[in-house]
């Protein structure tokens, strides 16, 4: 189904940006949520290294990538809002603008693992630091693709192949964008808040 | 005294206090996100359940360990 237009409103086979992303999005959410779960046990069971490790963190770089993660949301949901409106030079607008701060939270995160590497604080330094990896790479992947499907989705939104009532595939890599949101979400203030 | 008073009695509190503000805020944000960007108020009210109760779990199960 290529149009959205004959898609009932409030079916539950048919969420926005269709049922598989959002099947996709449920299991994301609890795989990351059970681990950051089994993290907390961890945390407790080994509480001394796990607090030290994470002072080490820096709250202010994860603080930071958690505005430009939510405005980053805020940006794809406009361009989405835009493309029902039928307004396709905003829409694309709004979609580079989600690509850009996706890229710069991408940016930041590498500039944190490269100075945690300079610390000698890398895989296998210690458990909490095993987690930090596990977790933070795991969710740096997601919106390493999120950040390519939304370039794809531009460079055809510019070729006019989306509009007004052909948009289910944005709605879809928006839909995945905001998980990627969602997850962050979680693992920030459970890594580098709570103890 | 006052010091070992603040550590023995406020500050644990102060701790607990910080504990559910933040996963309040987790919870506020997550919702927000859901609903307002991801369209989760357009969708049929089964989905909106699922979100609610996982991040209800998830937030009372990380607050409680």
């Amino acid at each position: 189904m290529t149009t959205t237009d004959k898609i009932p409103d409030k079916s539950f086979l048919y969420p926005p940006g269709g049922i598989l992303i959002w099947i996709i999005v449920i299991v994301e959410l609890l795989t990351f949520g059970i681990a950051l779960i089994v993290f907390r046990v961890n945390f407790h069971q080994d509480y001394d290294t796990f607090l030290s490790s994470q002072n080490m963190l820096s709250k202010y770089i994860g603080l930071f990538n958690t505005i430009v993660l939510i405005t980053s949301g805020y940006f794809m949901a406009t361009a989405l809002m835009n493309i029902k409106h039928a307004k396709q030079k905003e829409a694309i607008k709004w979609l580079l603008l989600t690509i850009l701060t996706g890229v710069l939270f991408l940016f930041v995160k590498g500039w944190e693992y490269s100075i945690k590497i300079a610390e000698g604080h890398s895989f296998g330094y210690d458990d909490f630091f095993d987690f930090y990896w596990m977790l933070t790479l795991f969710h740096f992947i997601h919106v390493l693709v999120g950040v390519v499907i939304l370039s794809v989705l531009l460079l055809k939104l510019r070729q006019g192949y989306y509009n007004a009532s052909n948009y289910l595939d944005v709605e879809t890599g928006g839909v995945f964008w905001h998980m990627c949101d969602l997850i962050w979400i979680l693992l920030f203030p459970v890594l580098y808040l709570l103890h | 005294m006052l010091f070992n008073f603040w550590l023995a009695e406020i500050s644990p509190i102060t701790g607990k206090w910080t504990l559910t503000v933040i996963l309040f805020v987790t919870l506020i944000k997550f919702l927000g996100v859901a609903f307002r960007f991801m369209d989760l108020k357009n969708a049929h009210k089964h989905w909106k359940i699922i979100f609610i109760v996982f991040i209800l779990l998830f937030s009372g199960l990380a607050g409680l360990i």
